[in-house]
């Protein structure tokens, strides 16, 4: 066997480093914020994305606890369920990565979620009342 | 030449194989979305109809526990992603220290459910109540979140077994074991998320 001949060892490496090279390094690319280096590179950066989040969850359930119908008490659903969103798809996109892997797989988690959302949103729009709802 | 030959046909069965694992555990991963799914909609159903219920019960409970327990579950899948990380890169003993802080807080989650039911139980919030102030609401937080707290300690099991693997070296060559065990792990992340956000705060 000449001297650059791939084993299988070497080629399995080979892959694994050109597969998930970007995840290794701790400098991270990011709009707004521009290059910054941390340990453990975007999981930290997203880790740290979801304490922030967290913690402004807290803040507006917090702010408007007394808020629960009416306007007001809408948009903090609405403000409260979009942050809980972002977490979700934060954690799906870069510790799941789905982002890098095959686009297949977006389809099979991506369809039960719409298909469950839309059956949600049925189960909410039957009227109460006589003989009605699902409460 | 005939080597060649041969690790690139072990290359590539590596790589369907390593697909196949992943398509398998994401198939298993959208039918707990259904499974979850019903729960969720059971509580935004009580959610929309007895706001003031909700409202006293947030009153009584308060959010302090509840927001510890949800950033060590949150850290916890940081830590499972490191270990990944850290096994990717061929540092095997760092891979084990993460993997081993991800089952330890997942096991301190757990017992902060426990503590919040303990709490809930001297509220006198029972599966079956219908008569008291928070009639109807017992079943509809419990079931969500026990099966959630069963998931975790699933996954505490499932961290403790790849520990136990990893310690032989069994992720060092291909590392698929690690990522499909992630894939589970930040999923029940994810269901917490969800379920924090609409039970607890919304």
């Amino acid at each position: 066997m000449s001297e650059h001949t791939p084993t299988l060892e070497s080629a399995h490496k080979a892959q694994d480093q050109a597969h998930s090279h970007d995840h290794h390094s701790d400098t991270v690319t990011m709009p707004l914020l521009g290059t910054v280096t941390v340990y453990g590179g975007i999981y930290t950066v997203v880790f740290g994305a979801l304490a922030v989040l967290t913690a402004l969850e807290v803040l507006i359930a917090e702010l408007l606890k007394t808020e629960y119908e009416g306007l007001t008490g809408a948009m903090r659903i609405a403000a409260l369920l979009g942050i809980g969103i972002i977490k979700s798809l934060l954690v799906i996109w870069f510790y799941m990565h789905l982002g890098k892997d095959n686009r297949i797989l977006r389809f099979i988690i991506g369809v039960p979620l719409i298909v469950v959302l839309l059956a949600i949103l049925y189960l909410m729009a039957v009227p109460t009342g006589p003989g009605g709802g699902y409460f | 030449m005939a080597e060649m030959s041969l690790s690139a046909a072990a290359l590539k069965q590596k790589e369907h194989s390593n697909a196949n694992q992943k398509l398998a555990m994401w198939l298993y991963l959208a039918s707990e979305v259904v499974i979850f799914a019903v729960m969720i909609a059971g509580y935004i159903i009580y959610r929309i109809n007895e706001p003031e219920t909700v409202r006293n019960i947030h009153k009584e409970l308060g959010v302090a526990l509840v927001t510890a327990n949800t950033f060590i579950l949150l850290a916890s899948s940081w830590a499972m992603v490191m270990g990944l990380r850290a096994i990717e890169m061929g540092k095997r003993q760092e891979f084990l220290a993460w993997i081993g802080l991800t089952c330890l807080m997942g096991t301190a989650f757990l017992v902060g459910q426990y503590i919040e039911y303990s709490e809930l139980a001297h509220l006198e919030i029972t599966l079956q109540d219908t008569t008291s102030a928070f009639a109807g609401f017992g079943m509809r937080f419990y079931a969500p979140t026990f099966f959630h707290g069963a998931h975790v300690f699933v996954g505490v099991l499932l961290g403790l077994r790849v520990l136990w693997l990893g310690r032989k070296g069994y992720y060092d060559d291909n590392p698929i074991g690690v990522e499909i065990f992630g894939l589970y792990w930040h999923f029940v992340d994810i269901v917490w998320i969800m379920l924090f956000t609409l039970i607890y705060l919304v």
